[in-house]
C-alpha cells in the first residue's frame, strides 16, 4: 500500500496564487525599467542636441566675429604682398561674393532654400585658418585668410584659404590639400542672413540673404541658425515645424530630436568703417 | 505509526509574508519612480535655463547692432522703442486659435509687423522686429517663459530713457514649481512680489 510522503509540498493553489502574484510584482518591475530606459534615452538625446547646439554656435561666433579685420599696423602681419593694397581689398570683402577670385569663381556665399544649407565665406586676418593650419607661415604670423563653412552629407565642415594665394600672388602650401575638416555632425540644415546697416549710422536696417547681396561692405550683422538632429534615433512624434530665419517653416520627419539654434553677431570691424565711411 | 508522526511539519511560505513582501516592493519601486520625476525636473529645468541664455545672447548682440550714436553725447544708446513693454511677451498682437504662443505667433510673420527681411526698417521698426524674433526664440521651447529689459538710468534729467553709459539688464524668467516643499533659491531679481515663483537667467549689457 501507497504511504503518503510526511513531507508536504506546496498544493496546486498554493503555487497558482504565488506564480500570479509572482508575475504581477515582475510585470511591475518591467514596466517601470522599460519607462526607465526611454526616458534615459530622451534626455540623452536633448542633452546631445542641445550640447552640439551651444558648441556649435559658440565656435562660429568666435570665428566670425572678426569678420573683415585687417589691421594693417600689427606687428605679426606677414607683410610679403602690398599692405596698403590688400588693406583695400579686404575692407571691399569682409565677405566673399561668388565670381570673386579667378582661381576659384564659385568660392563665395550661397542660398538655398531650407531643405538645403547655405555656404558662407569671410575674409578676417588671424594666425590659422578654421581648421588650425598657419598655410605656410611661420607660427605667430598673422595673414589674411579666407574662411568656407558648406553643409555636406549632414556634416558642418569647414576649410580655409590663404587670401594671397586666392588672389595668385602666393603659391599654396601647408593646406592638405584644400581638405575641409568636420565641425558638427547631424546638421539638418545650416543658414546665414546678413544685415546691412544704414552708411551714415551703421545702424541696422535690414537683413537679405546671399543672393539679395550686392555690396559686402554695407554688411554690418551676421545671422547663422542650424537646425541639429538627435545623434542617435529615439522614437518621437514630430509634429514641430521650424522657422528657420527667412524661409518657409520646415518640418523634419524621422524618429530624432530637432533642435534649432541660431545666433547673431554683430560685425565690429565692418560697422566700424561704415560708421567712419571708409567705404 | 511511528514515521508519520515523528517526522516535522515543514511550513512554508504563508500568504500573510508575501502580501507584506510585495507591499513593501511597492513602495520602494514607488521610490524609484519619484526619483524619475525629480531628475526629469530637474532636466527640464537645465534645459530651459541653457535656452535661456542662448536666447539671451543673441537678443544682446542684436541691442549691440541697433545701439547708435545718441543725441546728448557720444556714447551709443538704444532707439526708445526698445523700451516699449507692449513689444514684448507678443503684447502687440493677437492671438485666437488659443494654441502655444510660438504656434500662435512665431510659424508665420505677423501681419501687422514690418519684415525687414523684405524691405528696409527704420529705427522703430528694427526694434518691434528685433523683440518679436527674441521672444519667439524665447518661447520657442519654454511657452511660459518671458523676455524683458530694465534700464538702470545714469542720467535721470535728460530726455533719453537710458542715457548712453547705462546698465541694461536683460532678463528671461519663468515659473518654477517646487518639488515636495523642498526649498527653491530663487533671486529676488526676477522675484519683484511676494509670492512669485520665478526662476531667470539675466544678462548685463553695456555699449
Amino acid at each position: 500500500m501507497l504511504r503518503r510522503s510526511p513531507v508536504k509540498g506546496f498544493s496546486l493553489v498554493e503555487l497558482m496564487i504565488a506564480m500570479a502574484l509572482g508575475a504581477i510584482v515582475s510585470v511591475a518591475v518591467i514596466q517601470i525599467m522599460v519607462g526607465n530606459s526611454v526616458t534615459q534615452q530622451l534626455n540623452q538625446a536633448l542633452a546631445s542636441t542641445q550640447e552640439n547646439g551651444r558648441f556649435i554656435m559658440h565656435h562660429l561666433r568666435q570665428d566670425t566675429l572678426h569678420t573683415g579685420l585687417y589691421n594693417e599696423l600689427s606687428g605679426k602681419l606677414d607683410r610679403s604682398v602690398d599692405i596698403a593694397e590688400e588693406t583695400v581689398f579686404v575692407r571691399q570683402h569682409p565677405i566673399i561674393l561668388p565670381n570673386t577670385f579667378v582661381s576659384r569663381m564659385d568660392l563665395g556665399i550661397v542660398d538655398r532654400t531650407v531643405s538645403g544649407s547655405d555656404e558662407l565665406v569671410i575674409t578676417t586676418q588671424t594666425t590659422r585658418d578654421c581648421r588650425g593650419y598657419s598655410l605656410g607661415y611661420s607660427s605667430g604670423t598673422e595673414f589674411p585668410v579666407v574662411n568656407q563653412y558648406y553643409v555636406e552629407d549632414g556634416i558642418l565642415r569647414c576649410r580655409g584659404f590663404d587670401l594671397r594665394v586666392l588672389r595668385g600672388q602666393k603659391v599654396a602650401t601647408g593646406h592638405n590639400g584644400h581638405n575641409s575638416i568636420a565641425l558638427l555632425d547631424g546638421v539638418i540644415s545650416f543658414h546665414v542672413l546678413y544685415g546691412l546697416g544704414d552708411t551714415n549710422t551703421g545702424q541696422l536696417q535690414r537683413y537679405v540673404s546671399a543672393n539679395e547681396l550686392t555690396d559686402p561692405m554695407q554688411v554690418v550683422v551676421l545671422r547663422l541658425a542650424v537646425l541639429l538632429r538627435s545623434t542617435e534615433s529615439i522614437n518621437v512624434n514630430n509634429t514641430r515645424e521650424f522657422m528657420i530665419l527667412d524661409n518657409t517653416a520646415l518640418q523634419p520627419t524621422g524618429n530624432y530630436i530637432y533642435r534649432q539654434f541660431e545666433t547673431t553677431v554683430s560685425l565690429r570691424n565692418t560697422r566700424y568703417q561704415v560708421q567712419r565711411g571708409e567705404i | 505509526m511511528g514515521s508519520e508522526h515523528s517526522s516535522k511539519h515543514q511550513l512554508g511560505i504563508g500568504m500573510v509574508e508575501v502580501l507584506v513582501t510585495m507591499v513593501i516592493l511597492a513602495l520602494g519601486l514607488l521610490g524609484v519612480t519619484s526619483l524619475q520625476f525629480a531628475a526629469a525636473k530637474h532636466n527640464s529645468d537645465a534645459l530651459a535655463r541653457a535656452q535661456a541664455v542662448l536666447a539671451l545672447e543673441q537678443f544682446a548682440e542684436r541691442l549691440r547692432s541697433a545701439a547708435i550714436v545718441g543725441s546728448t553725447g557720444d556714447a551709443l544708446v538704444l532707439p526708445e522703442a526698445y523700451f516699449d513693454f507692449d513689444l514684448y511677451q507678443f503684447s502687440n498682437l493677437s492671438c485666437s486659435t488659443g494654441e502655444s504662443p510660438y504656434e500662435c505667433f512665431c510659424t508665420a510673420f505677423p501681419a501687422s509687423l514690418t519684415n525687414c527681411h523684405s524691405t528696409i526698417c527704420n529705427l522703430t521698426q528694427t526694434a518691434s522686429f528685433d523683440i518679436y524674433q527674441a521672444t519667439c526664440q524665447t518661447v520657442q521651447h519654454n511657452p511660459a517663459a518671458e523676455l524683458s529689459i530694465q534700464c538702470i538710468d545714469n542720467d535721470q534729467t535728460d530726455s533719453v530713457t537710458c542715457s548712453g553709459g547705462s546698465r541694461h539688464i536683460l532678463m528671461i524668467r519663468w515659473p518654477s514649481q517646487t518639488w515636495r516643499n523642498q526649498t527653491q533659491f530663487l533671486s529676488a531679481m526676477c522675484n519683484p512680489n511676494v509670492g512669485d515663483q520665478y526662476a531667470c537667467v539675466t544678462q548685463e549689457v553695456f555699449f
